[in-house]
């Protein structure tokens, strides 16, 4: 389901279904780093939605949580956003980002961290973009199938 | 205070007619852009997108047809790629089915996790027959959708997918 009005609803009708969260994990840098972070947000972002689609029926995807990239507090701020969903009965959060220092804070986090480093699309042609994608998520799907399969074990 | 030019009223009234032109024209344009795009029309009366599948190359193994087209909302034109599992029936129709399982919305697979000759559906274990209907006792109450078809030089062309007749 996507974060919208009209998918929220029925998540919160299908909430027995839809177990799994998905939350765009991505800097926001307004220095010299920003083109980077800029491009980070954008493949994570068409990476989420490709996921959606695959699994619309099981997962909502968050708004992005965005940090700072020099806050010192930004850990701690995602670990807000896993106990908020993990609260509201999501059994399986997964974070995605492309900035690898959330490689190894899955145990911090209580969730899942998908990292995938970003490619720059910049003005790659569509379908090109789209089969760069389709690569990446495809792994990315056995992930999630197999997270869900060792959850009913 | 007299000698302003404008004076309040007639202020009032320029601009309020000025707001009010927009309003018009903005309930107006899509009234005419429906009246006279012939897109739209066609977009409606259903039309077929094409793709790279030979028609000729199908057998009754259903394969993964994905397809890209243009397709304007009220905000963006975007790039929207579909996916079709077609095969050829016994009697060498072309069928297409719609991937969205018709439970909540998964994509659905071909023999998915190792279950022979039907849909899988990865989120709640969904199942289909190959003609599409659901099987009972899995969360889908439905069976998937199917894509009208046409043939254009040889290739396969699919329509707007409808509600499943066919099984
Ligand atoms: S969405 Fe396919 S079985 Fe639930």
């Amino acid at each position: 389901m996507n974060w919208n009005g009209k998918e929220t609803a029925l998540f919160q009708q299908q909430k027995e279904y839809i177990d799994t969260a998905m939350v765009p994990l991505v800097p926001a840098d307004f220095g010299a780093g920003m083109i980077q972070s800029a491009e980070q947000y954008e493949f994570v972002q068409l990476l989420v939605v490709f996921l959606e689609r695959q699994f619309k029926g099981r997962v909502l995807t968050t708004p992005p949580h965005a940090y700072l990239t020099d806050s010192p507090n930004r850990l701690a701020e995602a670990k807000k956003w896993s106990e908020k969903l993990r609260g509201a009965g999501f059994k399986h959060v997964f974070f995605f980002t492309a900035d690898s220092a959330w490689r190894d804070k899955e145990e911090e986090l209580n969730a899942s961290v998908i990292w995938i480093p970003s490619v720059p699309l910049g003005d790659m042609d569509d379908s090109i973009k789209y089969s760069i994608i389709e690569n990446q998520a495809k792994q990315i799907v056995n992930i999630i199938v197999q997270k869900w399969q060792g959850y009913a074990e | 205070m007299s000698k302003q030019p404008v004076s309040r009223r007639q202020f009032l009234n320029y601009t309020l007619t000025g707001v009010g032109g927009f309003m018009a024209a903005g309930m107006l344009m899509p009234m005419v852009r429906f009246a006279v795009d012939p897109v739209l029309k066609g977009e409606a009366a259903g039309d077929f997108h094409p793709t790279q599948q030979k028609v000729a190359d199908l057998t009754d193994v259903p394969v993964r047809v994905d397809f890209s087209y243009e397709q304007t909302d009220a905000w963006y034109t975007s790039e929207v790629t579909s996916t079709a599992w077609v095969y050829k029936n016994d009697k060498g129709e072309v069928i297409a089915l719609s991937p969205i399982c018709k439970h909540l919305g998964c994509t659905v697979s071909w023999e998915g996790n190792e279950h022979k000759n039907q849909f899988f559906c990865p989120c709640h274990n969904g199942l289909y027959e190959k003609n599409g209907k659901n099987v009972p006792g899995t969360p889908p109450l439905k069976p998937l959708d199917v894509y009208p078809t046409a043939e254009k030089d040889g290739l396969l062309q699919l329509g707007k997918p409808q509600a499943n007749n066919i099984v």
